[in-house]
């Protein structure tokens, strides 16, 4: 059954990509031939797994390139399909037909809620946890709720190695009942604050005996500097810390070793400095790792230049039903030197399914435009009425508000000549919708 | 100027979907009608804090925190029985799971506030959660909208605030389409976040029990267009199902 379970993928995987079909279909029809399938796979020496709510598929794109550059022949999830599914496509794509895995090494993006399934069968030897966060909470319920449920995971990999976000006390749980742990985050800088930013901190309490956490700062939601003086429980001594972090001059550290930033933001940083960890642990020199990370470009589009009429527009793509995601986004907007105006879109909540549910746009902080030089802002798609009234929560002196959720009188209004730079916000479902009434530039025209 | 007293238990432990919102709403309608609001937030309970209480607000938590409420609330059970009966009271999302006789979780009982005769489980695994649409009923002549992400199951409660069109099975027990349920001034719905921005009717009933007048809100308002699509939305799912 193994090898015909191969050979159906492996021809499934070629039409599909032919006919530019999704990359979970072949996966799940060896799942149905041969349900053991991946356990008869002989995976390579070393298998990186990495999750958590926000930044995996950036994470493993750098990890990948890191491996790639120092030589060595990865195998990755590159289309994102990180369910159980797309993993058994991956691996038996790349696979002979005698079941072992051509390459050097295996990355693997994981979903949060089905590394519990992959790792009955395939074993990581290191796991990458970046953050837990409120996220898609319509399907993800909490952070703690996913914590339990990574935990599973965890629990079914005691011999792999951990690599932990020290700066997250829900994620740092993980090192109390696992052998190997290794720590990566943020030493204190010009941008820790002694409040977070967030209109909620989720470890306002100590997740391990509930008493009330200290911070000596935070870098943003609850990530930070923490200790817990009822339990003692505190932000672990890094081994992989972010010991220089210049946004002005879009320049970070990691261990001492200077990286070029192509976005300047706090949260990519995180990513970054967990990808410079996990190649550094396997064994790749400091020089190919900053190298590699300096003259990395994200391909996932997640940041991209449009032309609205005469206007010049950049979009930042965030993550609906994410409030850490928008706060990101609002940062990077927030800290522009020059007068400019803002269009949010919220038309469709998710791609992936139907919900009305707009809770989580009263977690945003949305308030730090108020200290920023945004001199308009639009508010549009279905959505755009709830948005309203959460600003109606904000003195916004000084900043116009349009709310219009006709997506294509929306389009009309920021076309109208302006002398101001405009930003984007929204989600991959509806940044089609911005595309489609824009001109979209490559990320070199000007 | 008439001053009104918003107590928020617990904003921090029992804070998950935006709740916050719920008092935010009413101070900004209150003040805009001459009301002179005083929010009073409480991590931890004590004694004479619901003594001239206009109105009582409780959010959504975790499984772990809504235990750790309950411990800090059951101490003063009598303060808040006797409260009830005075001030306006609505509890969103799982916090009505404080309020019953008694909460099981993990096969262990823990006693809780007693105020009202219903017992609740808290189911660790099975997760209930959907968007919801409410039909017209004798309390509120109007649809209600919102989303039930819980996993608390209530048993013992008669009748429900809200009778459910979509989702029905994620009625109060779980199998029914009633949901939270009105006694005297006290209002639990299983409905999370900002369920007063979300139902403008709802705040409006609220500020009416808390100062007996009414509340007058324009059709062309945002909170009343914010509603109304998403009641267009869910009618539609209705119509598909």
């Amino acid at each position: 059954m193994k090898f015909f379970a191969i050979l159906v993928c492996k021809i499934l995987a070629f039409v599909g990509k032919l006919l530019n079909k999704g990359s979970s279909l072949p996966g799940a029809v060896a799942l149905k031939i041969c349900p053991d399938i991946l356990s008869k796979i002989q995976l390579t020496e070393n298998v990186v797994a990495v999750t958590g709510s926000n930044g995996k598929t950036s994470t493993v794109e750098m990890i990948a390139s890191i491996f790639s550059a120092d030589g060595k022949k990865v195998v990755w999830n590159k289309e994102g399909s990180n369910q159980i599914e797309g993993v058994t496509t991956l691996l038996l794509k790349n696979s002979t037909l005698s079941g072992k895995v051509k390459g050097d090494i295996v990355v693997l993006e994981s979903d949060e809620r089905y590394a519990r399934h992959t790792f009955k069968y395939v074993k990581p030897t290191h796991f990458v946890i970046t953050n837990l966060y409120r996220d898609q909470l319509t399907r993800n319920v909490h952070p703690f709720w996913i914590y339990n449920i990574v935990k599973d995971a965890v629990e079914l990999i005691p011999n792999t190695t951990l690599l932990l976000n020290g700066d997250d006390p829900i994620i740092r749980k993980y090192a109390l009942e696992q052998k190997k742990v290794c720590y990566f985050g943020m030493n204190k800088n010009d941008y820790s604050t002694s409040e977070t930013d967030a209109l909620y901190n989720d470890c306002y309490y100590c997740p391990v005996c509930k008493s009330k956490m200290d911070y000596d700062y935070f870098h943003y939601a609850h990530l930070g500097s923490y200790k817990c003086s009822s339990c003692g429980y505190e932000k672990p001594e890094l081994d992989y810390a972010v010991d220089k972090l210049d946004l002005e001059n879009n320049i970070m550290a990691v261990n001492g070793n200077e990286i070029e930033l192509a976005f300047a933001s706090r949260y990519n940083v995180y990513n970054i400095c967990s990808a410079f960890a996990i190649c550094s642990l396997l064994g790749v020199s400091d020089s190919t790792i900053t190298k590699t990370l300096n003259e990395f470009i994200m391909k996932n589009g997640r940041v991209m230049r449009f032309k609205a009429g005469t206007n010049q527009g950049l979009l930042i793509t965030s993550k609906h039903e994410n409030s850490t995601s928008y706060n990101q986004s609002l940062e990077y907007v927030s800290a522009v030197k020059e007068d400019c105006e803002l269009v949010i879109i919220i038309d469709a909540i998710s791609r992936k399914y139907y919900t009305t549910e707009i809770s989580w746009i009263w977690d945003i902080s949305f308030e730090m435009l108020k200290k920023s030089n945004v001199k308009k802002i639009f508010l549009c798609g279905k959505y755009a009425y709830d948005m309203a009234v959460r600003f109606e929560m904000i003195d916004f002196d000084g900043i116009e508000v349009v709310v219009e959720p006709d997506l294509d009188n929306m389009a009309k209004l920021i076309s109208e000549p302006t002398s101001m730079k405009l930003y984007a916000i929204t989600c991959f479902s509806d940044k089609e919708k911005l595309y489609s009434r824009v001109e979209v530039l490559n990320p070199t025209d000007e | 100027m008439k001053n009104i007293r918003i107590l928020h238990l617990f904003p921090k432990l029992l804070s998950l979907y935006g709740e916050y919102g719920n008092v935010s709403i009413m101070k900004k309608y209150l003040e805009s009608n001459e009301y002179s609001v005083t929010v009073d937030e409480y991590e931890n309970i004590e004694s004479g804090i619901f003594e001239n209480a206009d109105f009582v607000y409780i959010g959504s938590g975790t499984e772990d925190n809504l235990i750790e409420a309950c411990e800090r609330l059951v101490p003063y059970s009598e303060d808040v029985k006797k409260s009830v009966l005075s001030s306006v009271w609505l509890a969103t999302g799982n916090a009505m799971t404080l309020f019953g006789k008694n909460i099981e979780r993990f096969g262990k009982l823990t006693t809780a506030v007693n105020a009202f005769e219903y017992e609740t489980k808290i189911d660790d695994v099975k997760r209930f959660s959907g968007d919801v649409l409410s039909d017209k009923n004798n309390i509120f002549n109007t649809e209600f909208v919102g989303y039930i992400n819980t996993s608390s199951i209530y048993n013992g409660i008669e009748g429900g605030l809200l009778k459910l069109l979509l989702n029905g099975k994620l009625g109060n027990d779980k199998t029914s389409e009633n949901d939270g349920f009105i006694i005297n001034n006290f209002i639990g719905t299983q409905l999370i976040g900002p369920f007063l921005v979300k139902n403008p009717v709802a705040l409006q009933d609220i500020y009416f029990r808390i100062t007996g007048e009414k509340l007058i809100l324009s059709e062309e308002s945002y909170i009343v267009k914010a509603y109304k699509t998403a009641l267009s939305e869910l009618k539609h799912r209705v119509s598909q199902a």
